[in-house]
């Protein structure tokens, strides 16, 4: 049975937004769930009405299968990490992490052990006296996580709690809610508007795109296989050639795109040929070279090199296909004096296989 | 120093010497052993020890020490009330009305509790006086309540349900240990505008009552003495504690 089951959830705000629209969703136990959005989708709203803000307008959520319409924030076993860490700034960190404790009622030798043991959790052993306005961004951070998992929560929701960190401090804490998670097997909900971030953390994921789920996976299958336009452009970068659906065979569809002829892209759909479709390709499965030989299972364009973006690992060029519309490729730097591969204005053929990119129906 | 910055200088010690010189020669003059204001004779707490002998004197302040508790008291309890709903309840109409007692003219409040006192029958004397001045302090709690409350980060209250309390322990634990300061600021003002009050003390207290504002009052009536000075001085001290203890405590609200 999931944890958490959300079915058919509507908020609208005002008549006019409708912040979360009719959005189902099931949690597993002990996973590390990721709600993935741009600003203003919703995710917020969402996780507001997880643990008990806010209610919804239709639709219901059950926690362990039991509905959780009615019960107060304080009764439903859900802590929130928030954004601004809503540490209180009048009590120690010691008596912050010990707040749910206490509030529980339990005894204080139990209770000034299992503090002890949250704050060694998050390296703060040493800070259990100081006072919230004295640490850093990121200790307290780690105070805010402590503090929400001391009472041992059937759900954490965490909302965007790195991104008041600097760049550095982020990866680092990253790694440490992952271990953290692993370490204390409680099922996180986990709002970010960074794709990296989300890549990286998750078992599994939910884009979300105007208070609607686009798509739902492992980070992996939702990077490789998008469903969606919104999906392929919003996580990553992805090259999007629009056409219509021409021959098809088993296995491989044939998108006729103006000015460049069929292209082939694995599909296990047959759409109807004429329909619109799209083909969907990332940067760093388009090969490109002076000369490409062709080959079967491979769609192969000419083009000018455009302009390039060199980023250090790697370098991406975009290169202008005969068309005049812009493909991009990315290549690894593998050479040791960093020299370039191609310039401005050279002619180069680019290949990708028809199983590395994605037929989008929309 | 270019000329221009030492102008500016020689304008603000100027403003400053208005502001306080004659507050320092009350001081001064307290300590004085002439029984004219004119000359300085010598040092003496001559003048202090002769007010711990002035029977209406000591009556007066210690009607003003009551009604300065009274008024702190029922200013802080119903102040405190009001600037919590005031921050609950953002229409603007609200605290307008709220502010608007500290803008009216004290002559024109004293006038019209008068009239209303009378009106309902009320007998003029401490209690009067303390509802006048309840009428005004209320404002200054309230306000200085409301910009603690807002100054209150809202996901505090918030993390503090989510964590397992009821909205009441959320109120006790996270919401009066932030607006304590905020109160207790309010409580120091409403005492120190109570104490010193004139205007609107003349108006509400009735024949029989006094207090020491309308005591010094009645004093100079006849000539001002050292003893005035000596008074006057203690008055000073105190209210400039209390004030800027309050700055202390809100320094959001009353900024020094
Ligand atoms: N209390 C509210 N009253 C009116 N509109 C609201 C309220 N809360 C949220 N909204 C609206 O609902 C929509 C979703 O907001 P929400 O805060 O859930 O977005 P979000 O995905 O968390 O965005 P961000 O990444 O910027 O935090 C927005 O259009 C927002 O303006
Ligand atoms: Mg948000």
């Amino acid at each position: 049975m999931s944890l958490l089951e959300m079915r058919h959830i509507t908020r609208r705000f005002d008549d006019d937004t409708v912040a979360v629209d009719d959005l189902s969703l099931s949690i597993q136990p002990g996973e590390f769930f990721t709600l993935l959005g741009p600003s203003g989708c919703g995710k917020t709203t969402l996780l507001r009405m997880i643990a008990g803000f806010d209610d919804p307008d239709a639709g219901s959520l059950l926690l362990d299968g039991e509905e959780l319409a009615g019960v107060p924030p304080e009764q439903r076993p859900v802590h929130t990490v928030f954004q601004s860490y809503a540490l209180f700034p009048h009590m120690s960190v010691a008596e912050n992490v010990a707040f749910p404790l206490r509030m529980a009622s339990v005894r204080r030798a139990e209770r000034e052990q299992r503090t002890r043991e949250a704050l060694e959790q998050v390296r703060l052993a040493d800070f259990a006296h100081r006072r919230p306005d004295q640490l850093s961004g990121g200790q307290r951070q780690r105070v805010a996580v402590a503090r929400a998992l001391v009472n041992r929560p059937r759900l954490l929701l965490l909302d965007e709690p790195l991104a008041a960190l600097d760049l550095k401090m982020r990866e680092q804490m990253q790694i440490e809610l992952i271990s953290l998670q692993m370490e204390v097997g409680i099922t996180f909900v986990y709002v970010t508007h960074d794709q990296g971030e989300a890549l990286a953390l998750s078992d599994r994921l939910a884009v979300m795109n105007n208070g609607r789920v686009e798509q739902v996976g492992d980070p992996s299958d939702v990077y490789e296989f998008p469903d969606t336009r919104f999906v392929a452009d919003f996580i990553g970068t992805c090259n999007l050639l629009d056409g219509s659906v021409g021959q098809s065979e088993t296995g491989l569809v044939y998108l006729d795109v103006p000015g460049l002829g069929p292209l082939g892209v694995a599909s296990d759909a047959s759409p109807r040929t004429g329909a619109p479709g799209t083909l969907a390709v990332r940067p760093e499965k388009v090969r490109i070279d002076a000369r490409i030989e062709p080959a079967t299972h491979e769609n192969r364009l000419e083009g000018t090199v455009h302009d390039q973006l060199y980023l250090g690992d790697v370098t991406v060029y975009r290169i202008e296909i005969t068309d005049g519309q812009l493909v991009e490729a990315m290549l690894p730097n593998t050479s040791a004096r960093g020299e370039r591969f191609f310039d401005f204005g050279d002619q180069v053929q680019l290949a990708w296989r028809h199983d590395a990119g994605r037929l989008l129906a929309d | 120093m270019p000329a221009r910055s030492r102008a500016l200088w020689f304008a603000a010690m100027g403003v400053y010497a208005f502001l306080y010189l004659p507050l320092l020669i009350v001081i001064v003059f307290s300590f004085n052993d002439s029984r004219l204001n004119a000359r300085w004779t010598g040092f003496t707490l001559d003048w202090y020890a002769k007010l711990l002998g002035n029977q209406q004197l000591l009556t007066a302040a210690w009607n003003s020490l009551v009604i300065a508790l009274a008024v702190t008291l029922i200013s802080v309890l119903v102040g405190t009330i009001a600037g919590i709903a005031l921050s609950r309840y953002r229409a603007r109409a609200l605290s307008l009305l709220v502010v608007t007692p500290m803008a009216v003219p004290d002559i024109l409040t004293g006038v019209s509790l008068l009239v209303f006192f009378v009106m309902i029958h009320l007998t003029l004397g401490m209690q009067s006086v303390i509802l006048a001045h309840v009428s005004f302090c209320i404002s200054f709690v309230a306000i200085v309540v409301r910009s603690a409350l807002t100054n209150l980060d809202p996901h505090l209250v918030e993390a503090a349900r989510d964590l397992g309390a009821t909205p009441f322990i959320a109120f006790r634990k996270v919401v009066m240990p932030a607006i304590t300061p905020g109160i207790v600021a309010g409580a120091l003002l409403a005492f120190t505008l109570s104490i010193d009050d004139f205007v609107i003390t003349f108006f509400t207290a009735g024949a029989g009552t006094t207090t020491l504002p309308l005591q010094v009052y009645s004093m100079i009536k006849v000539s001002i003495t050292p003893e005035i000075n000596a008074v006057s001085t203690l008055l000073m001290v105190m209210t400039l504690s209390l004030v800027v203890l309050a700055s202390r405590l809100a320094p959001e609200t009353i900024r020094t």
